[in-house]
């Protein structure tokens, strides 16, 4: 036996559409049974014989006992059918194949709880009204031509959008919709006297189905009145959004006369597309103009209809109802305008990732040669940034042995709102010149050979990217300590677990990479800009001048401990003069010094061949600063940690390296200001040390690392 | 004897060369693109500074004053 599949309607004096509907329904070409079922409220005009004329299951109540709701309720209590699409008297299938639309609507996904359909105006109706179906039906479906699937998208870009634009995924209208019964089953209409369906298509997307729209399943239903009577109807319809949804309509001189112009100019366009122009749309517009004002007027008053008193409320309404009842229906939390919620919560793009996988690359053969496309995706900058200032000198070594280089600005904290030509113009003139060009975001990441990550964000928005042969994670410093123990703490982390291979500055942080989470690792150490950074010897050096790396942006830096070691400096030798420089926060420090925030390289390479001595402390990679005070002959001090030591030796080699203690600090700083001779010999040694290691010799480690991983397969990833 | 090595050598030259070329379209398609965007971001800060108002009152007052010259022309042809 075939599937049933029923047309429900409640009736009441329908009887001038009702023959029409019937016939158009019984003429429906469905591969199901077909039923109708009719719930008639007391009908005086021979709509309940039309009704059993057509074979309907005829059911009648009182005329007190309708509403819209609990009628319908009742509609698919007495239906049989697994899918009940719902019509009114006045609404008639425009084509035999509405039904089938409908059905088809279903198919879409098992998860589609209800089908709904475009309404098409009468003949008789005015261009006011067949604009706005027009316009309001255009909201689905790519201009109401295709069949859509709306779903609630849970993310909070989702769901702000949905707060802003709820209609359009909550509009169903049981003029023309079909719903699954198991969908009403879990979700019944609500026992309200209007705006049923609306609720209906609120609660069925709140609780996670999908609703179809469905371009063919079109009926033929409009009303149209005298100007008076459009303002009764208007008054009723929001009168009962009012009691049961709650909505008020705003208005405000300019609000409203703003909202009139706005639908009167798209009046205009919908009968300009129907080729009235010139002259002939002055009439057209004035009834334009009135219809809508009637409108907002309805709208406002209806939506304030509690104010009005009982005689009036009954001589506004179109229905002759003088009443005013708040229903209580439940509100939507997600639509609540008091909710605890920010649409633009930055960590969406790390929550979207779990459960944490691995990173997808596509299929290669191996290479250890030839030119490479290298898409590299970095964090926002500041000027000054040491850890940009390093990527972009790899990316250029990388363009001078050949390869094919782009780069992605991906900010999801929405720190940098510029577009990727401004980007790419400060790389240029305050960084360093490259070829490659910048986008803002991913949207325009393309396939490449090889794709960096660069910093702990990146890894997350690089691991699913598509279209890459390898993925690799440029590792500058140990980011995951940066934190306090927290969410930002494990996120970063478990960016080392995603199966990255990873190219690390200095040996320390490779070893990190490798011992504590089985990473494969390679290392490469930076240059320094050697024709900047020019070496002097004691000649012209200011005796008490120290120069002190005071960025705070950095923790890692530990400036407070460089500042107290200094105050302790300052105690012991009263003539020492300080200055402070690498950061855009203002300064704070406990004794008078000089503050040169943050400076171009060839300023600070001034600063570098005059003072006696330098300081620069590293917690974790020891500072690109420090290379570069190294190469101007500029004595240092630094932290004596394993980050430090693997790169600079044993203390007084290189650097003066001191325990993380103020006096200590204070202590390295005595020896370098009293010892010249053996501060300029370590000097010597320094800048020796920082000669090596040039940008062009970065640029080949990162070379060699590369080819290095792209020659082999991929070692099985350890998941501990 | 050596015609293998030869023949070795000269593929990997053509690879070579092969992925030059690849490179060099790889980076114009992008440079392309990057212009793409920057005409995008360039015609929305257009259209957005002629719905200003500023740019209204100053178009506006534009048209006056050409309509103004416009006319003393007229004025003065007569």
């Amino acid at each position: 036996m075939a599937a049933v599949v029923t047309v429900a309607i409640p009736v009441l004096d329908g009887a001038r559409y009702l023959d029409e509907a019937l016939t158009a329904v019984r003429g429906q070409e469905v591969d199901r049974e077909l039923e109708i079922v009719v719930v008639d409220s007391g009908s005086t005009d021979g709509s309940d014989e039309i009704a059993r004329r057509h074979g309907a299951i005829v059911h009648t109540i009182e005329k007190h006992e309708f509403s819209h709701g609990g009628t319908r309720n009742l509609l698919m209590e007495l239906a049989s059918g697994d899918h009940v699409a719902f019509i009114t008297q006045d609404a008639t299938p425009a084509t035999p194949r509405w039904l089938a639309a409908l059905l088809e609507g279903f198919e879409q996904a098992p998860d589609v709880a209800a089908v709904f359909g475009p309404h098409e105006p009468r003949p008789d109706a005015r261009h006011m009204i067949r604009s706005e179906m027009a316009r309001h039906f255009a909201v689905w479906g790519d201009g109401g031509r295709e069949v859509d699937v709306h779903r609630l998208d849970r993310t909070p870009a989702g769901v702000a959008e949905y707060r802003d634009f709820p209609g359009k995924l909550t509009f169903l209208s049981d003029v023309n919709c079909c719903i699954a019964r198991w969908a009403w089953e879990r979700v019944p209409y609500r026992e309200v006297p209007y705006a049923e369906d609306q609720l209906l298509g609120r609660e069925l997307i709140e609780a996670g189905y999908a609703k179809v729209f469905h371009p063919d399943a079109r009926v033929l239903h409009s009303h149209d009145y005298p100007p008076g009577e459009f303002f009764k109807r208007y008054f009723d319809e929001f009168r009962s959004l009012r009691e049961v949804l709650g909505h008020v309509q705003p208005w405000g001189p300019k609000t409203t006369l703003w909202d009139v112009r706005g639908l009167v100019g798209a009046d205009k366009r919908w009968l300009q597309d129907q080729g009235v122009h010139g002259l002939d749309l002055v009439p057209a517009l004035a009834a334009s103009a009135r219809h809508w004002t009637l409108r907002m007027a309805g709208a406002i008053v209806g939506t304030r209809a509690d104010r009005i008193p009982e005689p009036l409320r009954a001589r506004l309404s179109l229905e002759g109802r003088s009443s005013f009842f708040e229903h209580d229906v439940p509100g939507s939390a997600l639509l609540d305008d008091d909710a605890a919620f920010d649409p633009e919560w930055p960590w969406e793009f790390v929550r979207r990732e779990y459960p944490l996988e691995q990173v997808k690359m596509e299929p290669r053969s191996p290479r250890a040669s030839g030119p490479l496309t290298i898409n590299w995706v970095v964090p926002p900058w500041q000027i000054g940034s040491g850890g940009h200032t390093t990527i972009f000198r790899l990316i250029q070594q990388l363009e001078r042995r050949g390869h094919a280089c782009a780069v992605y600005v991906f900010d999801p904290f929405g720190q940098d709102d510029r577009p990727g030509h401004e980007l790419r113009e400060e790389i240029v003139e305050r960084f360093i010149p490259i070829d490659a060009p910048v986008f803002a975001g991913l949207d325009d990441f393309v396939p490449c050979d090889v794709a960096f990550a660069t910093q702990w964000w990146t890894a997350w928005a690089l691991r699913d990217l598509p279209g890459c042969g390898e993925k690799l994670y440029l590792v500058q410093d140990d980011e995951p300590r940066f934190y306090a123990t927290g969410a930002e703490s494990i996120f970063a982390e478990e960016t080392y677990r995603m199966g990255y291979r990873c190219i690390a500055y200095t040996p320390w942080m490779a070893e990190i990479l490798v011992d504590r989470y089985g990473v494969e690792s390679r290392y490469f150490e930076c240059g320094t800009d050697l024709d900047v950074y020019r070496f002097a010897g004691e000649e012209g050096r200011e005796p008490g001048l120290i120069a002190v790396y005071a960025r705070r942006e950095t923790e890692r830096r530990a400036v407070d401990l460089a500042l107290a070691g200094l105050m302790e400096l300052v105690e012991r030798r009263p003539g020492i003069r300080v200055v402070v420089f690498g950061s855009h926060q203002p300064p704070s420090v406990p004794f008078p010094a000089e503050d040169w925030g943050v400076r171009p390289p060839r300023d600070l390479a001034a600063l570098y061949r005059r003072a006696s001595a330098g300081v620069v402390l590293s917690l974790t990679t020891h500072s690109l600063v420090a290379q570069e005070m190294m190469a101007s002959g500029l004595p240092l001090v630094e932290l004596n940690g394993r980050s430090v030591t693997s790169e600079l030796g044993e203390p007084g080699k290189l650097a003066q390296l001191v325990d993380p203690r103020p006096d200590a600090v204070a202590d390295g700083l005595d020896r370098i200001l009293d010892d010249r001779g053996a501060a300029a010999a370590m000097a010597r040694r320094a800048r020796a040390f920082v000669e090596e290691r040039t940008w062009e010799r970065a640029g080949q480690q990162i070379q060699d690392a590369i080819f290095d991983f792209l020659a082999r397969p991929r070692e099985p990833f350890a998941t501990t | 004897m050596s015609a293998e090595p030869q023949s070795t050598h000269e593929s990997e030259k053509a690879l070579e060369e092969a992925l030059a070329e690849r490179n060099r379209l790889w980076a114009e398609l992008n440079r392309e693109r990057a212009d793409q965007r920057e005409l995008e971001y360039l015609r929305r800060e257009l259209k957005m500074i002629h719905s200003s108002t500023w740019w209204k009152i100053a178009g506006g007052y534009g048209r006056i004053k050409a309509l103004l010259r416009a006319g003393l022309e007229r004025l003065r042809e007569r």
